[in-house]
């Protein structure tokens, strides 16, 4: 299987790195990378150069982008860190190799970005695959359920609660036991119906917490990229209302996300350039409010343009002050 | 300089205090006094001019909190504390007599520094009394033409306040 | 918190404080909390607000003293253009609040007010 690398952007001398990077990859784990930076099935950009940067707006949307630089304040999904380390290239190529279809020469894109719905190489993601799917499922027959993944404690469901109980945790900072829960096929839970007669020794014996922060954990940490199925990347979006962070653990660029779709009507691509956040951040975000019913899709509406609120520099530099003092 | 501030406003009890004092470097100044009214049966005493906390910035500049008496006759200091006020964080007492109608009075006198900064909303003491539950307060917003987040805070937990704060910071910056 | 006999006490010593002295236009006794108890005025002022500001000022005056461990705040004094305006506790509870429009009446304001004040307490007691 041939896979094609392109770079965009770099200093002559990474290139020639990365070149002869293809060459141990493709010998250790039996691949066929090549470069040729006219045509790529994926491209290194240098994330870190004004040219770069604008490539990475334009493209991210449609292309599988690596992000080149020395930290990923893109959270890129693929990304490479300056200065180029052997291992680290030769292992995103394996994992570049594995998540990427092979494609002709000519083809710089996957077959499913050609619909314009997807990033490329990903299918659309179906949370009846995942826990979050079951717990929906749970919702809407109204019935109490406990599932039970193996190696891990029993989850018991109550609709008419809005609760999940279980053993005391900390969801802010689930263990990997835990976490489980939210990457694990939906047919590796065992599905057992509640007495009626047991329901009260639950709620007393275990911990509630929201469904809804059982839903947004089980749906951001399974998306992987993937819009939701039946979701549109260029349609228009917004949030109809701010999702209750004091229930549902997010990291700070979320918080940034949250409140851009809260005032503005924008397709998911727009979203991204506009907060400058990675395609797969926005998607998994995305997919996760719409679990819990945040999202409006307005598709006749009118997204914003590309140019976002101008804040002078000054206001800038103290909103991310203030905002770095709180995380500190 | 000009001041970088806060302003914590909302309902009396609602934790506007306490709020401030879970973010401050400083112990809280404030002008608590004893209540001599209705006020008594739910709290001892009652802030009558303000109260103040700040927090030192990465880059040497102060943040100042400033939090608002909560009864209505002391509406001449919530304009005064409100200049210049980078945002506002309103708190509502849910177990109070008429949470909604708390944030009613709060949004009707804050709403045109609301339209030119922005606010977001702690809903506190939900664990006393849920209803009216989230849904009622954004549904209310939206009634009133307002998009601000709302959250369920317990503001004894520095990691609510912290994220109110934060969630205020993300609306000014789009 | 007090009764009505009281609120009538302290009213009738406001009246007594204005007859004494005829540079005072105004006067009026307020709770802590701003609730105004007892006034008395020569001409209509809005008291109701001054009461309530009152409380706001003196809570203030109170709180500084704190931080620079001056001591009780005994009075605050306003000076403006067109006359002065005190601000001094009763007791814990209560806040003596005068007005003078003579811009040269301090003193007198002052020596009145606190008389008035010192009275009252002792009636309260």
């Amino acid at each position: 299987m041939q896979y094609i690398l392109a770079t965009y952007a770099l200093e002559k001398s990474d290139r020639l790195f990365i070149n002869s990077m293809l060459g141990m990859a493709n010998k250790k784990f039996g691949l066929q990378w090549r470069l040729d930076d006219n045509n790529g099935q994926a491209t290194v950009v240098d994330v870190e150069t004004p040219e770069g940067r604008t490539f990475w707006q334009t493209n991210q949307a449609h292309k599988t982008l690596i992000a080149y630089a020395q930290t990923n304040t893109y959270r890129a999904t693929y990304f490479l860190e300056k200065p180029l380390k052997v291992q680290q290239v030769t292992e995103l190529l394996k994992s570049l190799a594995d998540n990427l279809s092979p494609a002709s020469a000519s083809n710089a894109v996957s077959p499913n970005a050609s619909s314009q719905n997807n990033p490329a190489g990903l299918a659309h993601y179906q949370p009846n695959d995942f826990l979050g799917g079951l717990l929906k499922k749970i919702l809407a027959v109204e019935q109490p359920y406990t599932l039970q993944l193996a190696g891990t404690p029993p989850l018991h469901v109550i609709p008419e609660d809005k609760q999940c109980y279980s053993v005391e945790m900390d969801l802010f900072e689930p263990n990997p036991i835990q976490k489980m829960w939210f990457k694990s096929p939906a047919d590796q839970f065992q599905k057992q119906p509640i007495e009626t007669a047991r329901l009260t020794l639950i709620r007393e014996e275990f911990t509630s917490y929201p469904i809804d922060t059982f839903l947004w954990l089980s749906t951001l940490n399974s998306s992987n990229g993937s819009l939701l199925v039946g979701h549109n990347l260029p349609t228009p979006v917004r949030l109809k209302e701010y999702p209750n962070f004091s229930i549902l653990p997010y990291e700070s660029f979320q918080m940034q996300l949250a409140a851009f779709m809260l005032k503005n009507t924008a397709s998911i691509p727009r979203i991204a350039a506009n907060t400058r956040q990675s395609m797969p951040a926005v998607i998994n975000f995305y997919n996760a409010c719409a679990m819990l019913e945040l999202v409006l899709i307005e598709k006749t509406a009118k997204e914003i343009p590309e140019t976002t609120k101008t804040l002078s520099s000054d206001k800038k530099n103290l909103l991310k002050n203030i905002f770095q003092r709180l995380m500190g | 300089m000009k001041e970088i501030k806060l302003v914590f406003t909302g309902s009396m009890g609602a934790g506007k205090t306490t709020a401030i004092s879970a973010l401050s470097e400083i112990p809280v100044i404030n002008t608590d006094v004893n209540a001599t009214d209705e006020v008594i049966a739910r709290k001892a005493t009652t802030t009558v001019a303000l109260d103040y906390g700040e927090m030192t910035l990465p880059d040497g500049q102060k943040l100042r909190l400033y939090g608002t008496p909560g009864q209505e006759r002391f509406a001449y200091m919530w304009k005064i504390l409100m200049q210049g006020a980078l945002g506002l964080i309103i708190l509502v007492d849910n177990a109070g007599e008429n949470p909604l109608g708390d944030l009613d009075l709060y949004l009707k006198h804050f709403r045109e520094d609301i339209e030119k900064t922005t606010a977001v909303i702690g809903i506190t003491r939900m664990d006393l009394a849920n209803k009216p539950n989230l849904a009622a307060y954004n549904d209310f917003l939206r009634n009133k033409n307002l998009q601000l987040p709302v959250f369920s805070v317990d503001v004894r937990r520095k990691h609510n306040v912290v994220m109110m704060v934060q969630a205020l910071v993300a609306m000014l910056e789009y | 918190m007090l009764s009505s006999e009281q609120k009538q006490l302290l009213s009738d010593k406001l009246k007594t404080l204005l007859e004494n002295s005829e540079e005072i236009s105004a006067a009026l006794v307020t709770t802590v909390d701003g609730h105004l108890c007892a006034m008395r005025q020569r001409e209509n002022y809005p008291l109701d607000r001054l009461a309530t500001m009152g409380s706001s000022l003196m809570s203030l005056g109170d709180t500084i003293t704190a931080e620079l461990r001056m001591g009780g705040c005994k009075n605050i004094i306003s000076e403006n253009e067109n006359g002065i305006v005190t601000f001094m506790h009763i007791n814990s509870s209560l806040v003596l609040v005068t007005v003078t429009l003579h811009k040269n009446a301090l003193g007198m304001l002052l020596a009145h007010s606190r008389k008035a004040a010192e009275e009252m307490a002792k009636m309260l007691n």
